[in-house]
Order: structure tokens, then sequence, then C-alpha cells
């Protein structure tokens, strides 16, 4: 069972969902006087989404607090922003799994089978040195999509019979994923018209968009660099671009690399402000040090292909792929640039 | 008559041997499940032409269409469409089942530098093995292979499917009776899992298993296996019970350990001190891996344990497994590379399945002009090398020299 407070800080759950069903709640409805506060709190909860990247959940009125999830996952479907979508959706997420990760495991382990459907069972008493929870592999690899760190790679956890060991945290973890997931689904296309009154919030949401998330990314200012970057350079960028989240690894390769193709640290800057975790202040500092304007006074290059093989880095290795050892040599070739003294491209054999 | 037509008539030959074979034999060959919702592809004898997007509902309807259009290779998808008949873009995709690839092709064997050959179409260059990048002469790009069968070979191939088969089960929870294992009729096997469980997996899915297969990613230090053992508590627990790569690693050393005489492990390459302190133990005390891991030094743990990890890869073609829409050779039909019939294989006989002899089949003789072949194994017999001679060969023998087109029927002069 859960109690009302579990209600309102987790709104996205099978029992809250009932809640709200009883409640019978129509879209229409939103814009009467009665159900006012809730869609005040669903906005606020978008406000505070794309400006704070966290949502704080207000437990002062239960009613109000579980209806306004949906309400505002409904009206971030009427909002003509992919990228405001992902970042909501995020936000949201990341807040939940933040709060769920501190829950005894028997109410994560609940959540997951009653509201998500998965698989999942506790590892007995006797026998947890290595995790909290078995997970069948077939959501274990839907959930990890987007993780690109090697402590998620299949190859890097304990398997058997069809199971994957998991600690609660990463429990947790991988719920955000499934949670990000769902919001981001029923955002893409809104269920109904959007009633009349509702303009004005669907409105300023947007102008809130338009001035928190960057619409237009740099990409322009790149596209040389980019045009003769390796494949696993340009899927690295497309990730970014589209709002996906890099391994530590990833965003190293192509911070470096961009470096080392000459691109400027402001324009770097400015490219990764397209994330949608996009920390300013964290990635200048990124680019500084690689760049060899901080610390060890070295300039960073990215790593080999073989290391960026290993990491699941390189993505759909071309012809020329096949005959260099690192993608800065796959540049250096593409544009044209051998000049005397620099490493000339090696030959696999 | 000229090479072309020579060829011509050897192509021919083999069409007809597998039209009476498809005459009397329509009914060895099984459809895979739900065969209504799969794509069905033929490979003519006319030079590369594909029929594809073709769906029959019975397995009368495929036999008859076979022995009608009597193509050279067949094939199904993997994949369940709405529409199998549609346009790839609109057949709707419903499903695939997991299925493996594993082939010679992609195993490093030593035999392959005498029988395999390549040649550079640009300059005539040739070589033993696989075909270089580029020309060393010439600079070209594209090259013939000629390709062999061989025990060698096949054995190693076999090695993999049974390494394969047993991760699934063990490490996936497939079921015996969801693996289909298929000798491909020529140098290697094919795996169709038909299971629920992976129907609906995506392309980065099926990667991932295919990343976990291969070890792709695998960090030691993650798996708390990068010191050696005896200086951390939780690798003295270190079994070949333990789940996942660490049970794998484990099961690699102890066969390592326990089993590999000395020969085999100079061939991975390990130390003289290091075999020599192996061979002791096993004498000594030698029951289980955990006495001898415990106080081994840093470097001959880094080296058992690489060879370990090189020992539990499953070599696969990575390509098939991730490709949703693969088509893959139908059991029980011929194989238009070799003449031999591409066969299901129970697993618990693949050990003892010898697939040079049980899947032959054509009987009868043919007299042949043979240009050139290696020394080769089929029907249990072996025959060559061959250098421009005509020799009278059991059918079976003489169409696969057809099929590699290293032969030509030597025709009868009419009286
Ligand atoms: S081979 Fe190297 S350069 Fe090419 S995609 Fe892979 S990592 Fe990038
Ligand atoms: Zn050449
Ligand atoms: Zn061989």
């Amino acid at each position: 069972m859960s109690t009302e407070r579990d209600k309102a800080r987790y709104p996205f759950t099978a029992e809250a969902a009932e809640f709200i069903r009883k409640l019978g709640l129509r879209i229409e409805d939103l814009t009467s006087e009665y159900y006012r506060p809730i869609l005040v709190r669903a906005e606020q909860r978008i406000r505070q989404a794309l400006t704070e990247f966290e949502v704080t959940p207000q437990e002062h009125d239960i009613n109000i607090e579980v209806t306004s999830f949906p309400t505002a996952v409904m009206l971030m479907s009427y909002v003509n922003n992919e990228l405001a979508k992902r970042r909501y959706a995020l936000a949201e997420s990341k807040s939940f799994s933040e709060r769920l990760r501190e829950e005894p495991p028997e109410k994560i382990l609940r959540i997951a089978k009653e509201t998500f459907g998965w698989d999942v069972k506790p590892i007995p008493e006797g026998e947890r040195q290595t995790g909290d929870f078995l997970l069948h592999f077939k959501q274990y690899l839907t959930n990890i999509r987007n993780l690109r760190e090697l402590r998620w790679k299949l190859t890097n956890r304990p398997l058997r019979n069809g199971y994957v060991q998991l600690m609660r945290e990463e429990a947790a973890r991988l719920i955000e994923e499934e949670i990000q997931r769902r919001i981001l689904e029923k955002t893409k296309n809104p269920l109904a018209k959007l009633p009349e009154a509702l303009q004005d919030t669907i409105k300023s949401i947007e102008r809130l968009a338009a001035t928190s998330t960057p619409t237009q990314t740099p990409i322009q200012t790149f596209d040389l660099k980019i045009k003769d970057s390796p494949p696993c350079i340009k899927k690295l960028i497309e990730t970014l671009s589209s709002g996906g989240r890099l391994s530590h690894i990833g965003r190293f390769a192509l911070t470096s690399f961009l470096v080392n193709a000459g691109a400027k640290e402001e324009e770097i800057v400015g490219f990764f402000k397209s994330a949608s975790d996009f920390d300013e202040r964290k990635t200048k500092y990124q680019v500084e040090h690689i760049s060899g304007r901080r610390g060890g006074k070295t300039k960073y290059i990215p790593p080999k292909c073989d290391t960026l093989k290993t990491h699941g880095v390189c993505s759909e290795p071309d012809e020329l792929c096949q005959r260099i050892k690192h993608p800065l040599t796959y540049y250096k070739i593409k544009i044209g640039r051998f000049k005397k003294g620099q490493v000339q491209p090696t030959m696999k054999t | 008559m000229n090479n072309e037509a020579k060829h011509r008539a050897g192509r021919n030959m083999v069409k007809a041997r597998f039209h009476e074979y498809y005459r009397r034999n329509r009914e060895n060959i099984t459809p895979p499940k739900s065969m209504g919702q799969r794509e069905f592809g033929f490979l003519l004898f006319v030079e590369g032409v594909m029929l594809r997007h073709k769906s029959f509902n019975q397995p009368s309807e495929l036999g008859k269409f076979i022995e009608a259009t009597v193509p050279s290779d067949i094939y199904y998808s993997a994949a369940y469409y709405m529409d199998p008949e549609a346009p790839m873009d609109r057949k709707g995709w419903t499903g695939s089942d997991l299925i493996f690839d594993i082939d010679a092709d992609h195993i490093e064997t030593e035999c392959k530098k005498i029988h395999d050959r390549w040649r550079c179409d640009a300059c005539g260059t040739s070589g033993g093995g696989k075909p270089p990048m580029i020309c060393p002469k010439c600079k070209g790009q594209r090259f013939t292979e000629t390709t062999w069968m061989c025990r060698e070979c096949l054995e190693e191939a076999k090695i993999e499917a049974s390494k394969l088969i047993d991760l699934l089960i063990r490490d996936f929870g497939v079921n015996h009776e969801e693996v289909n294992l298929n000798f491909s009729g020529h140098r290697g096997y094919h795996i169709h899992v038909e299971s629920e469980v992976f129907k609906n997996l995506g392309s980065d899915e099926r990667k991932e298993i295919v990343d976990y297969l291969t070890g792709l990613g695998l960090d030691l230090k993650l798996l708390n296996l990068s010191y050696p053992p005896g200086e951390s508590d939780i690798s003295g627990k270190f079994t070949v019970h333990d789940p996942g790569w660490r049970g794998r690693i484990a099961r690699s050393i102890e066969e390592i350990i326990l089993r590999m005489d000395r020969e085999p492990l100079g061939k991975l390459g390990l130390r003289r001190e290091v075999i020599e302190s192996i061979i002791e133990y096993r004498k000594n005390i030698g029951k289980d891996i955990s006495e001898f891991i415990k106080d081994v030094d840093r470097k001959t743990w880094r080296q058992i344990i690489h060879k370990a990890v090189t020992l539990a890869k499953v070599n696969i073609d990575t390509v098939v497994t991730t490709d949703i829409h693969r088509l893959i050779r139908l059991p029980g039909t011929l194989n238009g590379k070799t003449g031999l019939k591409a066969s299901k294989v129970n697993v618990k006989d693949l050990p003892r399945f010898d697939p040079l002899k049980e899947t032959v089949a054509f009987e009868g003789e043919e007299r042949i002009h043979i240009e050139e072949a290696p020394r080769f194994e089929i029907g249990g017999e072996e025959y060559g090398p061959f250098k421009d001679v005509d020799e009278t060969l059991p059918a079976h023998a003489a169409i696969l020299l057809l099929c590699k087109g290293s032969a030509y029927p030597v025709v009868k002069p009419i009286v």
C-alpha cells in the first residue's frame, strides 16, 4: 500500500493514476475556476523544470499535486519545442529518481513491478553481495539505451538465467529512464484539440522555453569540421543536438576532437549549450582543461579508435576508418591536411 | 567452347542436379514457425538474380515454387511481417528471431592460408588466406576470393557454436527447445532462437547482446578482476559459478589450468615459466582454480586472464544479429556454393556431427575437367589437389567443384 504522501511524491505510479482516474477529470474542466489550482501547479512544475532542472514536490494538497503531473505532461504535448519537451521529461524523471533512491528496496521493487510491469525480484538475503534485485535482461536493455558508461554495459553485469543483478540505486536510475521515455512518449502528440482557454498558458510556456533552451544549435559554425569528421564524432554530435546525453568518454572524445580540429573555445561551449543537461560553467572548465589552458597545460588529443571501440563510441565505421587508427587521422586525411612532420595515416595490413 | 560457355554448362549441370534433388526431397524442407509472416528470397542460377518479397502460407506452396524455379539458394526472413510481400518500408515489422551466424570467414585459422586464395581483379596478383586491404602490387581494392571448407575450420566453428549455445542457455535463460542449430552447408553454423523474449527487441538491444557475447567493453576493474585475486576479498570468492563474465572467465581459467596440454598452452602464447608452473600445480594438488590463482604474481595473472577472456569470447558475425530484416538460409535446402544440404543439427549431437559427410546430397558420378583445386574432403573421402585434369568423381565432389567454379563438365563426344 502506498501512502497519500507517496502519491504526491510519485504521481506517475499505477496507484496515482488510478486515483486520478477516479476523479474523472477532463481537459475542459481545467479551465474552470474550481480546478484552477491544478493548472497553476502544473505550470509551475514546467517552469521549474525548464529553468532549474528539477521539480520539487509540494505535499500540502495531495489532490492538486497528483493531478498536476499528468496535467503538466498534457500541457507539454501542446508545446511546439522538442528540446523543451526533453528538458521537461529529464527534470521530472531525475527528480523522481533522486527521491526514489532513498526509499527502501521494497518500495522501489513494487513501483517497478506494478507501474512498469518489470520482471524483477529481490535477491535472497544470503546471496546479496553484488546487488539487491534481479531484473530481466529485456527491461534492462530497454532502459540502458541512453546510458553510455561502461558500468551499464551488459558485458560488465552479472547475468544469469536471463536476469541481471542490480543495486537499489541502479534500479532507481533505470526507473528514471523508463519514466523519461514514457513522459516523452506522452508529450509527442496532443490527444485532443487545445481548448481556447488554455492557449495563453501554452504560449507563455513556449516563450519561456525559447529563452531557456536554444532552439537554434550553433551547428552551422561547425559545418565544415563536422562534414569531414569520422562517423563516431558525427554520431556524438547528433546525439547531443537531439538532446541526448553523452558518456564521460564520449564527451571527452568530442571536446578534444573539436579542440584539435581547431574549433574555438566559445564555439565549443556554445555548441554544448544545445545539450539538455548543459552546465555552462562545467563545460567551459572542461573545454579549457582539454585545450590546455588550465591545469596541466597539455593539450589533450582524443582516444584512439581501439579505445573508442571498447567504450562503444565507435559507430558505423566507414571505409576510411579501416585504414586509420585514430579519429584525428581520419579528419586530417579528409581535409587533405597532411603537412610534413605530422603523423601519417597508418595502414592496417 | 569458350571458357564462359564451359562454366555455363557447369552451372546447368548443377541446376539439373538441384532440380532432381528438390523433386525427390520436397518434404525435407523445414519451413520456419509462422511461415506466412515471413519473407522468402531466392537466388537464381541466372547470375546474381534475387527474387525477394515472396511469401507462402503452406509448405506445399513453397515446395511447388522451389521445384518450378530451382533456385541456387533459398532464404527466409528472421523477421515476422504483417505483409511480407510489400516493399520493405510497408511490410509492417512485428518482430524477429534472434539469429547468429558463425562462419569460418570470421575465425582466424592457420589452414585458411593454405586452402583460401585471393586474386586482384586489376592486375591478377594472387595469394593465400584473406585478401589484403589493398593490392601490394597495383594498389587495387577489388579481389576475387575462393574459399574452401575444411575439417579444421569446421571444428573451430563447432566450438564457437557450442560456446554460444551454452551462453544463451546459461546466461540468457533460453530454453533448449528454443535453440535451432543449423549447419549452413558451407563453412559454419546458423543459430536461430525462436522465442517471445527476443522477438521484439530492436537493433540497439541486439547489439548489446552481441557485445556481451563478444566481450566488447569488458572492464576487468568493474568485474573486480583487475588484480591478482589473492589481494582482494571479493575475488577470493571468484568461482566458475559466478554469473556473467566473471563465471565465463573463471571457466576459461579452469580450462587453461586444469585441462590444457603443453602444446595448446604454448599456442595461447603463455610464457614458459607460466606453463611450467601450471603443469606443476596440476601434478600436485590441482583440484580447482582458486588454489592456483591465490598466489600467482601480477604479470602471470594478467597474461592468464587475458587468454581466458580471448577463449571465452564468441566469434560471430556481428552484423547478422543486429540486422532485424536479415534473410537467412532455409534449413533443408541446398547451398549453391557447395551443393551440400543446409541441415538441422540436434544440439546434443553436435560433437559427433560430421558436416562434410552427413550433408551430402547427390548420388552417382560425374566426369569433369578440374582447372585448379586444393586438397579437400567430402563424403568421407579426400580428393586433390588437382590442376588441369579430367576426372570422374562421385557426384557430390564433382558438384562441389562445379559450384566453386573450379571445374566444368567434360562433354562426351557424340558418336
Ligand atoms: S574507426 Fe575510429 S574514426 Fe572510425 S568511427 Fe570508429 S572510432 Fe571513429
Ligand atoms: Zn593488383
Ligand atoms: Zn581450414
